[in-house]
């Protein structure tokens, strides 16, 4: 009885400080986005899905209004990049699917697209609902706000920006990118709702404390990761290390040195990385270019030994799926399955699959 | 077939004029000519007009309207020149717009930078210049090869990026060597040692098959000789670069002789002459950057500014080398975003 009062207390408690919290949509416009490519995506709160636009050198935040609660389904569409063209009226090889995002609350997937190649090229966002139906997410008339990626101050260069990976943490959207001009990798924090003001902080990343030496080699895919109560990103670079970075530590203008906890190959460059739970035990499954799919056991990685000299293949341990083949994205999709993007130049099948 | 003539049937009865009933496309839109539509019926299923490519049955995006008791549909997007479209109503003949496969191409690398025959061995990019835009494919690394005198491939020696570096045009395409490849003691370094070794030749190798925006591949393969030479590893020492300082009311060029080669993309836009217009030039081998003022230069100290971005081709920038041995040579971290030199012109 006790008990039960305590519960509704609480309930009381966060029904109040929901009611007071602002959606993180307000302060949003409707009107065009101007997308010039659809890139990576990330949900945030609130049905708000974050685009990175490299072409457009920014990150826009949509106000998708997909926030209806769904049961857990599953995703199973064979020849998805077939039915993607025949929608967009055009054929397979026109088409380029850059990115997949689950939305936490609907379940429906959000699909950022190239229509056409080269420089006619249109981005289009897709959503893909549980009955399997393609819809597109108009970005020319669409509640949003957006902010401009911090550029050298001095002159407009022409350079792709290319932004490898977006993630959102705690009213925080994560930006790691590389210019093709200037060889610099970075990660801007960005806090949201948007600031004008402020276009948050421009962080050169240094990896692979491998002896005296410093990097600066792209972030190629990173998750938001707590290890001992403290928010980190895991990044994963070229030839595979995997490395560890405080979040409280992106600040801007700091020069950041992240700590390396596990080689995992040469000749590699890994794809995406999702983070989950199983049996009360946390992993990290990570697609790869080389390897294939690698679960990578992430149970206490506050307590590795940095790795500070050249090494074999060595800290977290991990295992290799021999049978997850031609993986080409992987993204969170619920506590039991991951949404997985598979298949070669033959075709491309989108499907949710159980978590290993 | 029996389910279309039955829907058919069923929009004959529901609309006032039955006579010969075609489609056409024009403007943009495809029109249902000859029968009379009801402004409730401006959708696939209301109408049963679907547009689809020759592919597959799932109709194309776009938006039904009904004008005038005319049904029209506007696709989302433009229709493809290559690709057959569909478009049908019970009760008409289908409309096909055929695809035309586009014959030939013009697309072809024109150039690749450095120019120079011979590279740092621990250069950073290579720059190729396209002819025509390009499709801009993330399977490109499959096409790109490198191979030494043996025609032995090296192994991955660019940074395969899911987005390919294109510039905007995709006109040129960016390749990265694998920066962990060239920095000394990094464990891919370590590992399958570097790319390029000093003194041996190469050639970098474009499949014909990297298609255009048109979906056509180039005119033929493209093949660049080029031997690795010694790494470079110093910073760039503006103070040691050669100025040729115009003389007033001509329009001479200034010239800016590096003495070194510096990187291609970069020269093309950190210089700037501070109040003067007129165009820069990159000159060969990529050692001088020429300035051609568009007015004749007026006498006085003028000022260059140069971007901190600038490079050389293995990455070393003004008074900060990209790979220092951090114990024996601190470097001191430059925070300016620009470099200023002074000219004269008398």
């Amino acid at each position: 009885m006790k008990r039960s009062n305590l519960f509704k207390t609480l309930l009381f408690i966060t029904g109040c400080a929901l009611a007071v919290a602002a959606p993180a949509t307000t302060g949003m416009n409707t009107g065009n986005a101007n997308v010039k490519s659809a890139g990576k995506l990330a949900f945030g709160p609130d049905g708000v899905l974050f685009i990175g636009d490299s072409l457009g050198a920014q990150v826009v935040a949509v106000d998708t209004g997909d926030t209806a609660k769904s049961a857990s389904g599953a995703v199973n569409v064979q020849g998805i990049d077939k039915k993607i063209a025949a929608a967009l009226g055009t054929s397979p090889d026109q088409i380029t699917i850059t990115d997949l995002a689950t939305n936490p609350v609907s379940k429906n997937v959000y699909i950022s697209v190239s229509r056409g190649r080269g420089a006619d090229a249109m981005a289009v966002l897709l959503k893909l609902d549980s009955a399997g139906k393609l819809s597109e997410v108009k970005l020319d008339n669409v509640k949003f706000s957006s902010v401009a990626l911090p550029n050298p101050p001095t002159q407009a260069r022409d350079k792709t920006n290319t932004i490898t990976e977006v993630r959102y943490v705690d009213g925080k959207v994560l930006v790691s990118g590389l210019s093709n001009e200037e060889f610099s990798s970075n990660m801007k924090v960005i806090p949201f709702p948007f600031a004008s003001a402020d276009r948050g902080a421009l962080v050169e990343m240094y990896h692979g404390s491998h002896g005296r030496y410093e990097t600066n080699s792209p972030i190629q895919a990173f998750v938001p990761y707590t290890i001992a109560n403290k928010q980190y990103i895991l990044a994963s670079y070229t030839c595979t290390p995997l490395v560890k970075i405080p979040v409280s530590d992106l600040k801007g203008g700091a020069k950041i040195q992240g700590t390396t906890i596990a080689e995992m190959g040469a000749g590699n460059r890994p794809l995406d990385m999702v983070a989950y739970t199983k049996g009360g035990h946390p992993y990290i499954l990570m697609a790869n270019s080389a390897h294939g799919v690698t679960k990578v056991d992430a149970a206490h990685l506050d307590t590795y030994k940095p790795i500070t000299a050249p090494s074999e293949i060595s800290g977290v341990p991990y295992e290799s799926l021999a049978d997850w083949k031609n993986v080409k994205h992987l993204q969170a999709f619920d506590d039991k399955q991951v949404l997985v993007l598979s298949g070669d130049a033959s075709g491309l099948d989108l499907k949710t699959v159980a978590l290993p | 077939m029996i389910a279309r003539l039955t829907l058919a049937a069923l929009l004959v009865c529901s609309t006032a004029v039955a006579a010969s009933v075609s489609i056409e496309y024009k403007d943009g839109a495809f029109r249902v000519v000859g029968m009379t539509f009801r402004p409730e019926q401006a959708s696939a299923e209301a109408s049963g007009f679907i547009v689809h490519t020759e592919a597959s049955k799932d109709p194309v995006f776009g938006t039904y309207a009904v004008e005038n008791g005319q049904l029209t549909f506007r696709p989302r997007f433009p229709l493809a020149p290559d690709v057959t479209y569909v478009a049908g109503i019970g009760g008409a003949s289908d409309l096909i717009i055929p695809g035309h496969k586009s014959s030939g191409s013009a697309a072809q690398v024109v150039k690749m930078y450095p120019s120079s025959p011979v590279i740092p061995s621990n250069e950073l990019k290579l720059y190729l210049i396209f002819s025509a835009p390009m499709q801009g494919r993330e399977d490109i690394w499959q096409k790109i090869h490198l191979v030494d005198s043996n025609g032995t491939p090296a192994y991955l020696p660019f940074v395969t990026l899911e987005q390919p570096l294109w510039n905007r045009d995709y006109t040129r395409l960016t390749l990265l060597f694998d920066p962990g490849r060239i920095k000394r003691g990094v464990k891919p370094n370590v590992d399958l040692g570097p790319v390029l070794v000093e003194g041996k030749h190469y050639t970098l190798i474009i499949d014909k098959d990297v298609k255009d925006a048109t979906g056509q591949p180039m005119v033929e393969p493209f093949r660049h000789d080029f031997i690795a030479g010694a790494a470079e590893r110093r910073g760039i020492d503006p103070k040691a670069w050669k100025v040729t300082e115009p003389h007033s009311g001509t329009t001479e060029p200034l010239v800016i002789d590096f003495g070194r080669p510096l990187d291609y993309a970069l020269l093309g836009d950190v210089f700037q002459v501070a109040g003067v217009p007129g165009t820069g030039m990159i000159g060969a081998g990529e050692t001088e950057w020429r300035f051609q003022p568009s007015q004749p230069w007026t006498a006085g100290t003028h000022q260059l500014i140069v971007d901190m971005a600038l490079e050389d081709q293995a990455g070393n920038r003004i008074g900060r080398p990209f790979d220092v041995d951090t114990m024996t040579a601190p470097v001191e971290r430059i925070t300016a975003t620009t470099f200023t030199l002074p000219f004269r012109v008398n």
